[in-house]
């Protein structure tokens, strides 16, 4: 797989800890620095593979470890993690994404990757220029709609769709037109496509 | 199940009861050994230990203050930090196919105030050359010590101090600072004639107390102090202090006045017998204060610590009480022992209940059961790797498969 240039505006923010063809999960460099569920994610250092974020959790490094309430003497919430600057480093910010494409030969596949990203691949997040460019196309909505098994939802879908709409001139059109792709391949589950419909509120 | 729980279960009543009992008799006492802290009067009570010294059948600290007195901590300053160091190791395994040993150091590094962050890592070393697995003294017969159990344990604590010193090299030197090590500044497992002279100098001289004159000499130039934590301390000196306040006699001579008298019974008993320094002071000591000093007494640290002198008090954290343990130079300058004070009992606060800084220099150090199996398939790996034989004791394999 051969990605594209990144852009200097697209935000490397973590690293690749868990990696499917289909999913991938990304730790943050720093504590609840993680993109909104919906957004559209690069990695490899090359910008190879193609996701969006379906789930993130704040949690403990060390699963045997648990949290404790440490604020009850505390004036605000900053002030907790000012007096404990061990927290920093002792929680993080991990995330979900779903393979929705990657790059070959420098065009655009919207499908599930043929290899996971390395683990360790640098993360980024795609900026409006990025986010029109992936979704010039609405050939991404079938992967994106059976992706169930890695965590997209519904709403996850919904998300990612008013988010790339926001990137192009017009961003209803592009609601509309992911639409009427829905209505095609949810033709025969109507509840799930009203469902949908609504969330868009085309 | 190979422990018959039912039949323990039994042995634990009869534990229980036996305690209870006890319980009254011993209010009876601490009740006594607070009075006693209160009347005792520094100057006489030196006075009768020195004339004690020789007969006293009880290590008796040198009382640098009333066992009674009682402080606030100082006020925190606006920016500083604490850094702490932690260790655990792989004990030299026989059933190993290599003659080995491993030790991790835990490191922690914190910084209140603005800017605040944190620093946590770990070392591990392995220890695999024949230089590295003894110890060496070509002037001593016998002069040779394998290291391994106590003596490794020992090497662990001397690895601690070092990592300590390089990690307070590395926080800022406008900050006040205290370096906190676990447990005891006392190499208490070298104290004894169980090992030779030339183990205790190297361990200890060439060793910790470098590492002590290393700390000094950089708390001359900045506010540095260090100081070791000791949670729940098992420790009876003061108490035994007190034993000198009940004593009946002008000095005490404990074999001949007393040796026919059976322990719970003697005259000293009273304010005494199966007493803690922590029983007495979470009688006296609110949440925070801490107790006066006092000045460990061991033959091990008179001889070996080159002037390092073991201090020490009580402290009140809040959830319990700690016993911390300074050198002398951390001691004797008020500024430093305000600092130590005040910063043990605000680590205590944010643990909460110990030391946040040990328990994450802990955490970083700490070697699991499942990472101990990883080493040694590691070690095999690459044994088999380079196709060096592999071999394993039966024993060792048979405890790993547990065939039936």
């Amino acid at each position: 797989m051969e990605g594209r240039v990144l852009l200097q505006s697209e935000k490397r923010f973590g690293e690749v800890v868990d990696a499917s063809t289909t999913g991938f999960s990304v730790q943050c460099y720093r504590l609840y620095d993680a993109p909104p569920v919906g957004s559209l994610v690069l990695c490899g250092e090359e910008g190879a593979v193609y996701g969006v974020v379906c789930q993130i959790e704040n949690r403990s490094m060390d699963p045997a470890r648990h949290p404790i309430p440490r604020g009850a003497d505390e004036a605000s919430e900053e002030a907790v993690y000012l007096s404990n600057p061990q927290l920093e480093r002792l929680l993080c910010t991990e995330l979900r994404c779903a393979v929705v494409g990657y790059r070959e030969d420098g065009e655009i596949r919207r499908e599930s990757s043929p290899l996971p990203p390395r683990i360790h691949s640098f993360v980024y997040l795609c900026d409006a220029p990025g986010l029109r460019e992936f979704s010039g196309a609405l050939d991404f909505l079938p992967t994106l709609i059976e992706a169930r098994g890695v965590g997209v939802r519904d709403d996850v879908i919904a998300a990612f769709l008013r988010r790339a709409s926001l990137a192009h001139e017009e961003p209803r059109q592009l609601l509309v037109d992911a639409g009427r792709e829905l209505a095609t391949l949810l033709g025969s589950d109507l509840p799930r496509l009203s469902g949908l419909l609504r969330r868009l509120a085309v | 199940m190979s422990l018959d729980l039912a039949r323990t279960a039994v042995q634990i009543d009869g534990v229980v009861g036996e305690l209870r009992e006890r319980e009254g008799d011993r209010r009876r006492r601490l009740e006594r050994a607070v009075e006693a802290a209160g009347s005792l009067v520094v100057g006489d009570q030196e006075d009768k230990r020195r004339r004690s010294e020789a007969t006293l059948a009880w290590p008796v600290p040198r009382l640098l203050d009333s066992p009674a007195a009682r402080y606030g901590p100082p006020g925190l300053p606006e920016r500083f930090s604490v850094a702490a160091t932690d260790g655990s190791h792989i004990d030299v395994d026989r059933h190993m196919p290599v003659r080995c040993f491993l030790i991790n150091i835990g490191t922690s590094a914190l910084t209140y105030g603005p800017g605040a962050e944190a620093r946590l890592f770990s070392r591990p070393r392995l220890y695999a050359s024949e230089r590295d697995l003894v110890l060496e003294d070509n002037a001593a017969a016998p002069g040779r010590q394998n290291i391994e159990g106590a003596v490794l344990g020992a090497k662990r604590t001397v690895e601690e101090i070092r990592a300590l010193v390089e990690a307070l090299k590395e926080l800022p030197s406008d900050l006040p600072v205290v370096g906190l090590m676990d447990g005891s500044l006392i190499m208490l497992s070298m104290a004894g004639q169980g090992y030779p002279d030339f183990v205790r100098r190297k361990l200890l001289e060439e060793g910790f107390v470098r590492a002590l004159d290393e700390l000094r000499e950089m708390a001359r130039s900045r506010t540095l102090a260090v100081a070791s934590y000791i949670s729940l301390p098992g420790s009876f000196e003061v108490v035994n202090a007190l034993r000198l306040v009940a004593c009946p006699y002008e000095s005490a001579e404990c074999g001949a006045q007393c040796g026919s008298i059976p322990l719970g019974s003697k005259p000293c008993d009273e304010a005494a017998h199966r007493l803690l320094d922590r029983d007495l002071f979470a009688s006296t000591l609110q949440p925070g204060e801490r107790s006066g000093l006092f000045a460990a007494s061991s033959r091990l640290v008179a001889s070996y610590y080159g002037g390092h002198e073991v201090h020490f008090f009580y402290v009140n954290s809040g959830d319990e009480i700690g016993r911390v343990e300074v050198p002398s130079w951390v001691a004797g300058d008020e500024a430093l022992l305000g600092l130590t004070h005040s910063l043990v009992v605000d680590q205590c606060r944010r643990g909460p209940g110990y030391p946040v800084a040990l328990m994450e220099a802990h955490e970083q150090a700490v070697v699991t059961g499942s990472e101990r199996r990883s080493f040694t398939q590691l070690v095999d790996e690459a044994l088999d790797s380079e196709r060096l034989p592999v071999y394993t004791s039966e024993k060792s394999r048979s405890k790993r498969l547990r065939w039936i």
